[in-house]
């Protein structure tokens, strides 16, 4: 193997570290001409917050947020005194013991759309100072008059009842752009961990399906970029061609192969942690039981029971304000024989056919006339309370 | 649960498989054919519990372990003790091989780092109930009703379903699925009822077999010890593949599997001349269209390659005709019987129509995300084309890489055709199907890296496996 100079090799790690540098730089998109440190900030210790939704007590400068709302969320605000957003783009926040179950949303009001209330998802906090570049968010604009902090079950994962914990809102602050706040964002955007959610097993990374909000790029894209560097400086100052540079390249794609690989599961522990917060206590054959959507559990079980007289090849027909919550109704209502109403036609929704609507605005049944989709059904009533209809197809009009 | 139950629900699986995958290739004298028999055979056992489940317990799923287990003990026994018959004498020289032992670090580091992976997809999988949405909505909503009405009844499209009132069919969102997974998903739920982490384990169980085929793979393919626990490593820290098995439920992961050792034992067939692994070759692309619709398409693919590798020295100039008639006689067969596949490919292509230029590059920019800007394939994607190209000199003198690396860019390009070009791109745009097809390639493609970054052919086949 071709020697390398001592000077080559110094050289060669001061490049590589001016490199990395400037690329992380890039990729925190910190703005050259802006000071190091924030110019101006604006300090929101917990206490000056106070619960909007749920209840919350001030403990010496922090907030102790102890119960959620009916609806299981909280929500804690502060007022501002006319706050420029384009003078503070970065937000530091700080919350102790935040419970993994719950998700995190910046909220805030304009003086310029008063009755407008914006919501921003903000990465997880987990016990430190974690740190959210505003300037990328469109609805950041204007006079902010203003500002707090909403807390909900993540959605589709954990069930309502199971979301909340008490946690402390130790304080927030408001910063100009600086090196500082830009490059502490790009820190908690790789260090964020989440739970399962819907698209986990579609793609991981983005937070919701055909997410288009802004993300700081991503640990393999960014190791790819250094591994390049190491390349290009390895051929032009260490002078490696060829097999002399690949045990260089291979050792440092290596390296960063298994660095992404940690990452990943120390997110895969945290994923786990979740689950055990929500299903640990339940014993196994209990666990499917407790579901994010336990309302629509509920129905589906008392629809169970009300048709359990009926021959297995009576058609049940389901309808609810969603297509996840028709479908979800219908999974809970296994092994009833159903199937969704809005794909059905008056002529074949034969006498004896079942039909089930879960909180649907639509007209109630009258005179045993029940319409819906632009067809008319002539039908008997099971059951009819103000969330549902449990109803028999009596005949069709032709 | 009973733990007996439990231990028969995982154990005659591998019995099944296994007992036939010996059967097809002979009695396994050397150690990657037994590894490759523990892994594949797991997850053909599996499969193969599923198509008994139909046969033998449609009546009573309930009793499922009872009904099967004697068949599917039986057939696997057979299979060993016919091999064990049947098997050829020892070769009576044997080249001395030096006894090597440098592969132990690496596999001991593969091993705590991916012992402990799998404690924790483990653990999880056992915490929480089934999540994801396809998972509930079309897979395992026909086993839960089989399991929970106690019968194993058709699943038929809506409009059939509303028009023969009487008949006890049954419909759902996933009708036309295959049923082959939920009729293995039955055949879990034999051994203690419809329990939803109980069922998903099978996932956590289908990573450790795929992980354990694929290092025998690597090794029959002449891959040094060394070199293929990295392989496996490569396979199991890919972060999209663990969410699948950690969120049990979807079909993608099995295709993969099936997919990846259908690749492997073709190219032992073709480019090592091992006559019998064209018999596994016939029986997984019999399988993949059974456990989802794109299966099909991996099947016509291995077929074509098939008989490409299968035509004698004068066609060889024809081969590119061949194959397209080839190919085109399967999908006029598949129109003739109304393969459900079909009906999915005209919907795309049908409606290619309205995509327009903007698409074409709102849909590659979302590709392109899946492959580098997110976090699904680790350095996959970046390393690939890099020792492609830069590696290029020492892969293409290998026969079996450049077979490979074909067979992979094939698939490749099908898949960036059918969401770049066709209306299947707002599954790319949303980042939901796209990355999810681009896990059936994940184990061939680990594979290829693997084999880029050091080709086997240059060792002799008598190396020491």
């Amino acid at each position: 193997m071709r020697r390398v100079s001592a000077a080559a090799m110094a050289a060669f790690v001061l490049a590589l570290a001016v490199s990395w540098a400037i690329l992380l730089m890039c990729a925190a998109r910190v703005d050259v001409r802006s000071p190091l440190s924030p110019a101006k900030e604006l300090s929101l210790p917990g206490s000056r917050f106070h619960p909007v939704f749920g209840s919350a007590n001030p403990e010496a400068q922090h907030l102790r947020v102890e119960a959620a709302a009916k609806d299981f969320s909280g929500l804690q605000v502060t007022a501002l005194a006319n706050l420029l957003a384009s003078d503070f783009p970065i937000l530091r926040y700080h919350m102790v013991e935040f419970p993994r179950t719950l998700e995190l949303s910046l909220v805030f009001r304009t003086a310029e759309a008063p009755d407008d209330v914006q919501s921003i998802s903000l990465p997880r906090p987990e016990g430190h100072e974690s740190t959210f570049d505003l300037a990328q968010v469109p609805a950041w604009r204007g006079t902010i008059t203003e500002l707090g902090f909403a807390e909900f079950p993540t959605a589709q994962l954990v069930p309502p009842a199971a979301g909340f914990r008490a946690f402390t809102l130790a304080g927030a602050q408001l910063e100009s752009l600086s090196w500082r706040g830009r490059l502490a964002t790009l820190l908690t955007s790789w260090h964020e961990r989440r739970p399962w959610q819907l698209i986990s097993v579609s793609a991981v990374g983005p937070t919701e399906t055909g997410d288009s909000s802004p993300h700081a790029p991503r640990l393999p894209l960014i190791f790819a970029f250094a591994l390049l560097a190491v390349g290009v400086l390895g051929r032009s100052i260490l002078r490696l061609r060829g097999k002399a540079l690949q045990p260089l390249l291979l050792a440092s794609a290596a390296i960063a192969w298994v660095a992404c690989d940690l990452v990943w599961q120390r997110d895969l522990v945290y994923k786990r942690e979740t689950d055990r917060d929500v299903w640990g206590d339940a014993p196994l054959a209990a666990r499917q039981d407790r579901v994010p959507d336990a309302q629509l559990r509920e129905v589906a079980l008392h629809v169970r029971s009300k048709l359990s007289g009926y021959p297995r090849t009576t058609r049940v027909l389901v309808s609810a304000p969603s297509p996840y919550d028709t479908l979800r109704l219908i999974y809970h209502a296994l092994p009833l024989n159903v199937g969704v109403l809005a794909g059905v036609d008056a002529e074949h929704a034969a006498p004896g056919t079942i039909v089930v609507r879960y909180a649907d605005d639509q007209d109630k049944v009258k005179d045993g006339v029940l319409h819906f989709g632009g067809i008319t059904l002539h039908v008997r009533t099971v059951e009819q309370r103000p969330d549902l209809g449990i109803y028999v197809v009596a005949t069709v009009p032709r | 649960m009973n733990p007996w139950a439990m231990a028969t629900a995982w154990l005659v699986p591998q019995l099944l498989g296994s007992g036939l995958y010996v059967l097809i290739v002979g009695w396994p004298r050397q150690r990657c054919d037994r590894i490759i028999a523990a892994g594949l055979g797991w997850i053909v056992g599996v499969l193969l519990c599923g198509v008994l489940t139909r046969l033998l317990a449609s009546a009573d799923p309930a009793r499922v372990l009872i009904s099967v287990s004697p068949w599917a003990v039986s057939i696997g026994l057979g299979g060993w003790l016919v091999a064990w018959w049947l098997r050829a004498a020892p070769p009576t020289t044997v080249a001395p091989q030096p006894i090597a032992r440098q592969w132990w670090p690496w596999a001991l580091i593969v091993l705590v780092l991916l012992g402990w992976r799998g404690w924790l997809l483990a653990s999880d999988i056992w915490l929480h109930p089934t999540l994801p949405w396809d998972a509930w909505a079309a897979w395992q909503a026909k086993a839960k009703t089989w399991v929970l009405a106690g019968e194993i009844t058709p699943f038929v499209s809506f409009g059939d379903w509303l028009a023969h009132p009487k008949e006890l069919l049954r419909t759902g969102i996933g009708y036309s699925y295959p049923d082959l997974l939920p009729w293995a998903m039955v055949w879990f739920a034999g051994a203690g009822g419809w329990i939803e982490p109980w069922i998903n384990l099978a996932w956590f169980g289908l990573w450790v077999a795929l992980l354990v085929a694929q290092y025998g793979q690597l090794r029959a393919l002449g891959v040094a010890a060394s070199h293929a626990w990295i392989g496996v490593y490569l396979l199991g820290s890919l972060p999209l593949l663990e969410s699948h098995v950690a969120l049990g439920g979807y079909a993608d992961l099995w295709v993969a599997a099936l997919f990846a050792q259908a690749a492997f034992a073709w190219l032992r067939w073709h480019c090592r001349s091992e006559q019998r692994q064209l018999g596994v070759v016939i029986g997984l692309i019999v399988l993949l269209p059974m456990v989802k619709l794109e299966g099909a398409v991996w099947a016509i693919v291995l077929g074509a390659a098939s008989v490409f590798s299968s035509l004698p020295a004068w066609s060889r100039q024809r081969r590119l005709l061949l194959g397209f008639a080839f190919a085109t006689t399967l999908i006029l067969l598949s129109v003739a019987f109304g393969a459900a596949w079909i009906s999915v490919a005209r919907r795309y292509f049908g409606n290619s129509g309205a995509v327009n230029l903007a698409d074409v590059s709102d849909s590659l920019k979302a590709f392109s995300a899946g492959l580098w800007a997110q976090g699904n394939w680790n350095l996959l994607w970046f390393a690939l084309p890099v020792v492609m190209f830069g590696n290029r000199h020492a892969w293409m003198r290998s026969a079996t890489t450049r077979r490979l690396a074909v067979l992979a860019a094939v698939s490749f390009l099908l898949i960036a055709g059918l969401f770049v070009f066709t209306a299947a791109a707002r599954y790319a745009q949303s980042y939901s199907a796209v990355n999810r097809l681009m896990l059936q390639l994940a184990p061939m493609l680990a594979a290829l890296l693997l084999l880029m970054l050091k080709s086997p052919d240059s060792l002799s086949p008598q190396t020491q496996r």
